[in-house]
């Protein structure tokens, strides 16, 4: 499985590493300045706008400063010629050396601009008072009586015009003041909806970069978070999504994805390991039952099967020379019974044989029950070379005979069909008893139920059961389907018995 | 997983179908938004965006800044002017000395002289003489003075030119003064005007009748100057063959007192001896006397021979309100007076005396006169 890469395009595929606290101190301080520079300009601008309204009107002010600087001049001049005091003179020359300062502000060049114009009469004027006044001044230090009323009055002549001239300045100048300051206020208006309109564009391109921003920082954490939540439902082959951001999340990612390689190759290893253990469990269990087949072979093999041979051989020489012929015959047929079961036991057998068996075992049932049982045999000829294991037959025809035949007095019938259908061999042991209960018959073909009620139980008659017969068949072909237990034409049970087809036995792999 | 019932396709439909729509939206939503919005949009971006909102900013607030503070250079980086000079008398409320102030000034404005008016409403209440004081006071170069025969202007023009400032009288002459120049209307010219309109009236209007022609002049001032009339010369000198059918009066109104002019013209019209020509000198009496003929039905009866070339006037003219207006053309005068002091000043000598004709406008040329002064 290969690592899934979300390459973005124009990256550099080796981007340079940058942590997210990078990314993350990059993108606030650029917000941060920006809202910095957007507030300290608009303050900045603010304060100028402020101080410029201020200036507005300090023209005014400068007008009656300077106005009132004039007054005080006027009135020290007076108060010198009426006085000659000399406190008044150095009032005076103070007063004067302030009121050019002031008068400085004027303008002194020639201006279309009527307030300028009107600045430079005044500044004219001012200096037309100044040397009349200074004429008086001399003229009184001279004692020079009609001179320094002369100088006086043209003075104060003088004195009024600027008076005049500063008032109408000074209201020209409100004017235009208040005019300026009417348009400034709507420079104002304008620049704060203008500021207003920019500021919401700010604020909308802040909040898309902080959006953008935090999405790119956390959609790689949410890939993550999903890929995690899929693997915890257990989607193993799930991988971490790495996107190139070049920073811990794709570090993080990366890391996940080995983990999650490992943990993958982990499974896989503990997948081996318990299939390992459950076929150890299998065979255990295997080996069990062959012990238990095992201890049977054992009971079997207690009876010293030689003596049984030659005790029996010699039970028939006997009867043969007493000349009873049919116990003879009895006793050759049990001799050939035990003889094929203590032989083959052990191992596969052909059909044939298992027939030949069953020959006897009827006829020495019949003996023992005075010929109750009518034997039938329907068999393919083909199929009697077809390999099997043994004792497969002889439990189901005593089960017939005990639980078909012998229920009634007058005996019944027992019939073996050997054929073949679909490839398949079939052996069917029928008779004209009462059958099974359906309850019955399916424990039977299951093998479980029947045995739970024999354990601990040692049936008399033989040795090996139904479960017994179907546990050795399903092991011998592998396959469960291999019992039927239906009606048969005569009236009784059917047990037919599916073998498998010649070449499909696996005894050797599968020896019981 | 070959045979399935309904319900287990469901199932499968729901695991693993949805799964991939799912899947693919995913995938197709991080290719398109995610990489179009959120990844492609970089740290440059976002600065190059920050920088044009600031600049944008920046440039929008400063332009407004700028239109913070008109005016102020608006005189800036002109021409210096050489001379400064005060223009002084004249009733500022004639349409015609507003249009030779405006006049002069544009004229000046091309030849380096700064004419300025000193008069009340940019001084306060001051006399027409104690205006010229204050223009000397202001150090000027140079005075166009109305004297408006007012003696006490005379006075002061003559003061004035001995402090060395060079003054020109203009309309009102003040010849004792000392003035360089004088440059006015042609009085005497429109004086015969006047007589002219008066004998064309006789002519006109009193054929036949046995009455003399009633006629008004209004003059105005106190009544008290000495110097000779021209205007009055003019008249007599036109009307002197039919001065036997002509009963002129004079009837003067005083400069002092606001709104009398109205009141007195008012009474003149309606004394019971109402003249059949009132010959009114100035603009507002003008204006006042088509008022009171209009209010007072006098349509016909009453002639006006006007002054001005105002709107109004005209418009008197073209409803026979008023027979005839004559006007002196303001741009003339003052670029007569304006090159006259400019002369002066620069080379010291000038015109002494500078007369600008009068035009006579009737029903007949109050069009033509509209469309050339327009």
């Amino acid at each position: 499985m290969s690592e899934q890469t979300h390459n973005e395009p124009g990256e550099n595929p080796a981007a340079r590493f940058r942590s997210i606290r990078t990314q993350l101190i990059q993108a606030f301080l650029l917000m941060i300045v920006f809202v910095f520079l957007i507030n300290a300009y608009l303050a900045y601008t603010r304060e100028r706008a402020v101080r410029r309204i201020d200036h507005v009107y300090m023209k005014n002010t400068q007008l009656n400063e300077l106005s009132k600087n004039l007054d005080d001049l006027h009135r020290l001049l007076y108060e010198y010629l009426n006085t000659k005091r000399s406190n008044a003179l150095e009032s005076y020359y103070d007063k004067e050396q302030s009121y050019l300062s002031k008068l400085d502000m004027m303008e002194k060049t020639l201006q279309k601009d009527a307030i300028r114009l009107t600045e430079k009469n005044i500044w004219e004027m001012s200096q037309s008072y100044l040397r009349s006044a200074s004429d008086a001044i001399e003229a009184k230090r001279a004692r020079n009586i009609s001179r320094y009323n002369e100088a006086y009055a043209l003075g104060d002549e003088y004195y009024e015009f600027i008076k005049s001239t500063l008032r109408s300045l000074n209201h020209v100048t409100f004017q235009e003041n208040a005019r300026r300051y009417e348009q400034m206020r709507r420079s104002m208006h304008t620049m704060e909806i203008c500021s207003g309109f920019l500021l919401i564009g700010a604020f909308l391109a802040s909040v898309l970069w902080i959006v953008v921003s935090t999405r790119r920082l956390t959609q790689p954490l949410i890939r993550l978070a999903d890929a995690a939540h899929e693997i915890a439902s257990g989607q193993m082959d799930v991988d971490f999504p790495v996107v190139r951001t070049a920073d811990e999340i794709e570090t993080v990612a990366r890391a996940c994805n080995r983990m999650m390689s490992s943990i993958r190759m982990y499974i896989v290893e503990m997948k081996k390991n318990m299939e390992r253990e459950r076929r150890l469990k299998e065979n255990e269990l295997i080996i069990k039952s062959d012990l238990k087949e095992a201890q049977l072979n054992y009971l079997q093999a207690q009876i010293n099967p030689h003596f049984l041979f030659n005790t029996l051989n010699a039970g028939a020489q006997l009867a043969m020379l007493e000349g009873a012929e049919r116990t003879n015959l009895f006793i050759q047929n049990m001799a050939d019974f035990f003889r094929y079961n203590v032989r083959t036991i052990e191992k596969e057998t052909t059909l044939g044989s298992e027939i030949t068996l069953t020959d006897s075992y009827v006829y020495i049932l019949n003996v023992r029950f005075s010929d109750m049982i009518r034997y039938e045999k329907i068999i393919d000829e083909r199929l009697l070379g077809h390999r099997m294991p043994s004792m497969i037959l002889q439990p189901l025809i005593e089960n017939a005979v005990n639980h078909g035949i012998r229920v009634s007095d007058t005996g019944g019938v027992v019939r073996i069909r050997i054929y073949a259908e679909d490839g398949r061999v079939f052996v069917a042991v029928e008779d004209s008893g009462p059958g099974f209960d359906p309850g019955t018959a399916e424990h039977l073909v299951r093998g479980d139920t029947l045995r739970e009620e024999n354990d601990g139980v040692v049936k008399a008659e033989v040795g090996i059961g139904m479960d017994n017969v179907i546990s050795r068949l399903r092991t011998f072909y592998a396959r469960d389907d291999v019992m039927r237990i239906g009606r048969s034409d005569l009236g009784g049970a059917a047990v037919i018995l599916c073998l498998g087809k010649d070449e499909e036995s696996v005894y050797e792999s599968h020896a019981l | 997983m070959t045979r399935l019932n309904g319900r287990a396709m469901k199932e499968y439909m729901k695991k693993h179908i949805t799964k991939h729509i799912k899947k693919y939206i995913e995938k197709y939503i991080q290719k398109k938004f995610r990489k179009d919005v959120a990844s492609g949009l970089q740290m440059w971006h976002m600065l190059v965006l920050f920088t044009i909102l600031f600049a944008l900013l920046v440039a929008s607030n400063e332009y407004l800044f700028e239109r913070l503070s008109p005016g102020e250079t608006s005189a800036a980086g002109r021409e210096p002017y050489t001379y400064h000079i005060a223009m002084i008398g004249g009733e500022r409320d004639e349409s015609f000395w507003t249009a030779v102030y405006e006049q002069a000034v544009e004229i000046g404005d091309d030849r380096g002289l700064l004419l300025e008016s000193f008069d009340q409403e940019s001084t306060g209440e001051y006399s027409e003489a104690e205006l010229v004081r204050m223009a000397r006071a202001a150090n000027v170069d140079g005075m166009i003075v109305n004297t408006a025969d007012d003696k006490a202007v005379e006075e002061e023009v003559a003061r004035t030119v001995q402090a060395g400032i060079p003054v020109m009288t203009m309309w009102n002459d003040a010849e004792h003064s000392g003035r360089f120049s004088f440059a006015g209307g042609n009085s005497y010219a429109m004086g015969q005007m006047y007589g002219d309109q008066l004998v064309n009236h006789l002519e006109q209007w009193m054929d036949g009748e046995e009455r003399k022609l009633r006629a008004a002049i209004l003059w105005r001032g106190d009544g008290t100057s000495d110097k000779p009339n021209l205007i009055f010369a003019g008249i007599s000198d036109r009307i002197k063959p039919q001065s036997d059918r002509i009963d002129l009066v004079n009837r003067t109104v005083s400069d002092g007192q606001n709104f009398e002019a109205e009141e007195m013209i008012r009474n003149i019209l309606l004394d019971g001896n109402t003249p059949d020509v009132l010959i009114c000198l100035r603009e507002n009496d003008t204006n006042s006397a088509i008022q009171c003929v209009v209010d007072y039905n006098l349509v016909g009866k009453v002639h006006i021979l006007g002054y001005s070339d105002n709107e109004n006037v005209l418009d008197a003219i073209d409803k026979g309100i008023v027979t005839s207006s004559v006007v002196v053309n303001p741009a003339s005068l003052a670029s007569e007076a304006v090159e006259s002091m400019q002369s002066y000043l620069e080379q010291g000598f000038a015109n002494e005396y500078i007369s600008v004709s009068p035009e006579l406008i009737r029903k007949e040329n109050v069009e033509g006169y509209r469309e050339k002064h327009e």
